[in-house]
């Protein structure tokens, strides 16, 4: 109807009502009012805290989630390399070794379970999810022969600090957040790492033609996810105050959510780290809700399930709208 | 992505032909190298433990094989599409806590439950197979949401708290004997017969195959893609309820826990008895015997007095090793038949 408004510059009114996180933005808004009308607490500062703990981590998954689904593939062992990092982490301030090295073995530990998974996808053939999840069951095994189901308590009080610190009221695992979110962004945005891994989810053939060692790709997509995964796991643990043997189950369903309602298309090529971080905040706020709303904890579940169908259609029909234009 | 290109689903004939004729063929079949493992795997677990071969525990392996079987059909028939079904172990315990639900809070008739319960697993096999034929959503990522929203549904719906089933005769279906037949196997029998009858004597069977072996030159040669997609989800769904009936029926309850982590099982079971990932390939008795050396594997961690734990770890790696294998060996044998020119 307007002409004058598609024949100038776009406006940045234009532009915002264009982006493809305005409804994800608009349903973050609508659903904070909604509790903040249920139960006044949901304002609170704890519980503003609370969210941004649960925001921080959440997100920093799913960024290394999001760079997989970009390439085409997929990583369903989020949640069992959470409880294997958790529990690996207990177990080694438990014996007595200083953080740093602890730390240090953990991301060890990630890089060669995302080496792996990315060597099973590159030089065997496996579907990614495939391989993941066998991965999944295995970490999970592993877990279970570890603690015998039991949870290992942590002592080290600056250990702690990582999941119950916070900086001028920031938890610190928020500003954590923000820094892997600035580092994965620079990396998808300025580097021709990042280009490649865009290009292989829009065309893997043809990127290799190109010549791009696809596989490195690819594998670099593994690892960093195992490492965001395994920091996430560390978080965790901190925050809990114990390495738990069953934490993360079904993990992968929120961290794969979140990056899909951020824009990630689930057939690959497209997403960005500001979006998922957005997608981040409102699978969070989900959780905060049925809590604040004293909805039952054993909804949880269902809820989940079915906000990742909602949005792998709405990316879909998305989609299918932008083609048909 | 990664995947490689789909070719035709010749595979089955190529098996047919690869060898002579009697007892030779026979021995040298595929499903033969899963019959020598769970005799070995026998064997072992009998010098470890003289209580594996006593009529009880066969008796507690074989009810196990019929739900085992039975979940592992299913999955088989979607792993032929080429797809997958990670909602398996959450279905089982939907349709049981639908059937207890409706016969002892809503008062139902039990056939009428039971009916019920299977229906609701037709519905949701034909939901899924509308995402995955119409909306071109990948199965794998459906059916986790399913995964998740069909546990979650049985346990909000129950607070977490089992259903009581009274009634004698769906306890029957999973507790039954007939002529000294545990009523599961009976049905596991007949589901045999008619599943191996759907997959190698209709069209839809025939037409599920070739969607599977290659979806382009299937619906290039006239057939109705969408239509063999949704009724497989179907059927396979039909088989998982009928596994979630005779579970419930075992347990006297609708449990919402149950079941756990079965899809795991299921695609180990399915991938070991011969259904090849990259779709188009895939028998009843291959799979039945993939159920059964779970089964055996499972219960000789029991009786080997190898921690419950370690079964996540063994299940894991199995499926690994498993699709590993069928890559690798789909991979050379397209190689070999392109070095021949077929």
């Amino acid at each position: 109807m307007s002409a004058p408004a598609l024949v100038g510059e776009p406006t940045v009114l234009s532009r915002v009502l264009a982006a493809r996180e305005l409804p994800t933005v608009l349903a973050i808004v609508l659903l904070a009012v909604v509790i903040a009308v249920g139960n006044p607490s949901f304002l609170s500062i704890y519980n503003m805290q609370l969210l941004g703990k649960e925001v921080g981590v959440l997100g920093m998954m799913a960024i290394g989630e999001m760079a997989v689904i970009i390439t085409g593939g997929i990583d369903l062992s989020a949640g069992a390399v959470v409880a294997l990092t958790s529990v690996l982490a207990a177990m080694g301030l438990r014996a007595g070794l200083p953080i740093g090295l602890v730390v240090l073995a953990v991301v060890a530990v990630c890089v060669a379970i995302g080496a792996v998974h990315s060597f099973f996808i590159n030089s065997v053939g496996l579907a990614p999810f495939i391989i993941t999840l066998g991965s999944m069951s295995i970490w999970r095994g592993v877990v279970l022969v570890l603690t015998k189901g039991y949870p290992v308590k942590i002592a080290n009080a600056d250990f702690l600090m990582i999941g119950q610190g916070s900086l001028l009221g920031v938890p610190l695992q928020f500003i954590l957040l923000i820094v892997v979110a600035g580092i994965v962004a620079a990396i998808l945005i300025a580097t021709p790492l990042g280009r490649y891994i865009y290009t292989v989810g829009n065309n893997a053939v043809a990127t290799r033609l190109s010549g791009v060692r696809v596989s490195r790709v690819i594998a670099f997509t593994y690892i960093q996810a195992a490492v965001l995964f395994g920091l996430g796991g560390l978080v965790y643990a901190a925050r809990l105050g114990q390495g738990m043997p069953g934490i993360g189950n079904g993990l992968e369903l929120s961290v794969i959510a979140a990056a899909v309602i951020g824009g990630t298309s689930i057939t690959g090529g497209s997403g960005t780290v500001w979006g998922t971080v957005i997608g981040a905040v409102l699978i969070s706020l989900i959780m905060n809700a049925l809590n604040m709303l004293r909805v039952s904890y054993f909804w949880q579940d269902f809820v989940m399930g079915l906000v990742i169908v909602l949005a792998v259609m709405f990316d879909l029909l998305n989609r299918k709208r932008r083609v048909s234009q | 992505m990664s995947q490689g290109p789909k070719m035709g689903g010749l595979a089955m004939a190529d098996r047919k032909a690869a060898s002579p004729s009697g007892w030779r063929r026979l021995l040298h079949r595929r499903e033969m190298t899963v019959v020598y493992a769970i005799i070995a795997l026998c064997i072992i677990i009998q010098i470890f433990n003289r209580n594996f071969a006593t009529l009880f525990n066969f008796q507690v392996m074989l009810r196990q094989i019929a739900i085992f079987g039975l979940i592992s059909l299913g999955e088989m028939i979607v792993i032929i599409t080429a797809g997958i079904d990670l909602s398996v172990g959450a279905l089982v315990a939907l349709v049981g806590v639908v059937e207890a639900m409706l016969v002892s809070r809503a008062g139902w008739p039990p056939l009428l439950a039971l009916g019920a319960g299977l229906a609701t697993a037709m519905v949701i096999g034909f939901y899924h197979g509308v995402a995955v034929s119409k909306w071109a959503i990948p199965s794998f990522i459906i059916t986790l949401g399913s995964l998740s929203i069909w546990r979650g549904l049985a346990t909000g719906v129950t607070r977490s708290y089992p259903i009581l089933i009274a009634d004698e005769h769906l306890r029957w279906v999973g507790q039954g004997i007939v002529l000294g037949v545990p009523v599961p196997l009976v049905i596991l029998a007949v589901v045999m017969v008619v599943v191996s009858y759907v997959l190698n004597s209709t069209s839809l069977g025939r037409n599920i195959y070739a969607v599977g072996g290659n979806i382009e030159a299937a619906r290039l040669s006239g057939i109705p893609v969408t239509r063999v997609l949704i009724a497989a989800y179907m059927l396979a769904s039909l088989l998982v309820g009928i596994a979630g009936v005779i579970v419930a029926g075992r347990m006297a309850q609708g449990l919402p826990s149950v079941a756990s982590g079965y899809e795991l099982n299921a695609i180990a079971a399915a991938i070991i008895g011969g259904t090849s990932f990259f779709g188009g390939v895939g028998t009843v008795p291959g799979v039945l015997l993939g159920a059964a050396f779970m089964v055996v594997i499972d219960n000789s961690l029991i009786l080997m007095d190898v921690s419950a734990y370690w079964y996540t770890l063994v299940v894991g790696s199995v499926i690994v090793l498993a699709v590993t294998i069928d890559v690798v060996s789909t991979k050379r044998r397209r190689r070999a038949e392109e070095l021949m020119g077929v």
